[in-house]
């Protein structure tokens, strides 16, 4: 079961790493199509998830991001793509809106298909983190979820640090009591 | 891998409402988890992202790697300790590839010539071609006539001397080691195997001093023609190693020192080979 695709993309960072073109292309592919989505969901410029993108990959090529071989290379290249698009949004904030905010109204009651998905990958987290306040869910994605620090988070939310701070720290009490009290 | 997530895998009505934004935080964040464990997933979302976005990125991406790739030659230097932009710029030089093309060729030349017939005419060849390759390599490998990238190469500031010895300590470097092993292998050459790096040092120096007057292109011409003269005259008269006479030998080195000499004098002025500000 560890075999192919992990391997795969370890060979292929290898080969952009001795400047093999068709190595990124094939990466790219990869790779690019669903950083491309999660991105437009925290950005829904996608003239900015483009330039995202870009940086991202030319930064691979240019050894600027070195992969140490260890863990998903899915998720260190996730790691690098928020990266770029947090300090592509400096000083734009105006022109992002976080669909995530956006969507999270409050009155519409999440489905059973939902929690049982967040009950697969998160467990009793999960279903804590379903009853937080859409901003406070917000904050422990960008923190926990993306693994910004507060200050980028501050500027992918487009928030004061300090709110993030304060958002973070109120939300992790609300799951603490969720998980102390609700699982029996 | 796949295992953890207990076989689970998004449908494709999931994927699509997720990159469209209508999947709802809560699968869309688990979806999120999932698709960094999930090779599969990952390749079945492509279908549903937005192409062009895909592909304007994937064409500005190629290009900037294609126009900024680093070369190899810029990456050994590098490795070996030789600082960045030194690196940069010799590797920039046009030459170096050609010079180390030339020397590859002579030695082809003249294991071939040595074989066949060895004697005085192969001699003579040698002497005439093996100094003049490294006086074409720096002649191309500085200077209006040969880089493209001159303009763009000074507009740094980088000192001009400095730029033309480390380029032509490169060519040096690279164009000599092929003709020696070429001479080593012929066996009529006997000394003179080495001896024609007196001459083809010095008139690469007389090179250096003179392009800050003259194009090296024009310089190295009127050399070249000058060391052609010299060798089939003596070829004429009779043997050509006349060249290397020990008492030449000795006028090499110092009009090699003079011209070194004239270079340092110089080099203060110097801004572009042949174009003294
Ligand atoms: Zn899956």
């Amino acid at each position: 079961m560890r075999a192919g695709p992990a391997d795969e993309d370890a060979a292929l960072l290898a080969a952009l790493a001795d400047g093999d073109l068709a190595a990124m292309r094939r990466l790219y592919e990869r790779h690019a199509p669903w950083l491309s989505a999660r991105l437009l969901r925290r950005c829904n410029d996608p003239d900015v998830v483009a330039d995202v993108l870009q940086d991202s990959f030319l930064a691979l090529w240019r050894g600027a991001e070195r992969w140490r071989g260890d863990g998903e290379v899915a998720a260190w290249l996730w790691g690098i793509a928020v990266r770029r698009l947090v300090s592509r949004l400096r000083g734009r904030r105006a022109a992002v809106v976080l669909p995530l905010e956006e969507e999270a109204d409050p009155g519409t009651a999440p489905s059973a298909e939902e929690v049982a998905l967040l009950g697969v990958e998160y467990g009793d987290l999960g279903s804590a983190l379903l009853r937080l306040s859409p901003e406070m869910r917000a904050v422990v994605q960008a923190t926990v979820l993306d693994g910004l620090s507060t200050r980028q988070a501050a500027r992918l939310l487009g928030i004061p640090a300090a709110t993030v701070k304060t958002r973070l720290h109120r939300a992790k009490a609300h799951l603490r009591r969720e998980l102390a009290g609700g699982l029996a | 891998m796949s295992t953890s997530t207990g076989g689970w895998h998004a449908d494709e009505d999931l994927l699509s409402r997720y990159v469209r934004g209508d999947a709802g935080p809560v699968a869309a964040a688990s979806l999120e988890q999932h698709l960094l464990r999930c090779a599969s997933c990952r390749d079945r979302i492509a279908a549903h992202v937005p192409v062009p976005l895909l592909d304007a990125a994937w064409e500005r991406v190629r290009d900037e790697a294609v126009a900024g790739r680093p070369r190899r030659l810029e990456r050994l230097l590098v490795r070996l300790g030789v600082p960045a932009p030194d690196a940069l710029l010799v590797a920039t030089a046009p030459s170096l590839r050609t010079s180390w093309l030339v020397g590859l060729v002579v030695t082809l030349v003249f294991v071939g010539l040595g074989a066949a017939y060895g004697g005085d005419r192969g001699l003579t060849f040698f002497l005439l071609v093996a100094p003049l390759v490294p006086v074409a390599g720096v002649a191309f490998a500085y200077g209006p006539d040969a880089d493209p990238s001159h303009e763009a190469a000074l507009a740094t500031p980088y000192p001009a001397t400095r730029l033309l010895l480390l380029r032509t300590a490169a060519v040096l470097a690279a164009s000599l080691p092929p003709v020696l092993l070429a001479a080593l292998l012929v066996p009529a050459l006997s000394w003179t195997a080495v001896a024609w790096l007196l001459p083809a040092l010095s008139l690469t120096a007389a090179l250096l001093a003179a392009s800050t007057w003259v194009r090296p292109t024009v310089t190295a011409a009127a050399l070249g023609a000058g060391w052609t003269a010299a060798v089939t005259s003596a070829s004429r008269a009779a043997d050509p190693t006349a060249v290397l006479a020990p008492a030449l030998l000795v006028a090499y080195a110092v009009l090699g020192c003079l011209a070194l000499l004239v270079l340092a004098l110089r080099s203060r002025s110097l801004t572009t080979l042949g174009s003294p500000s």
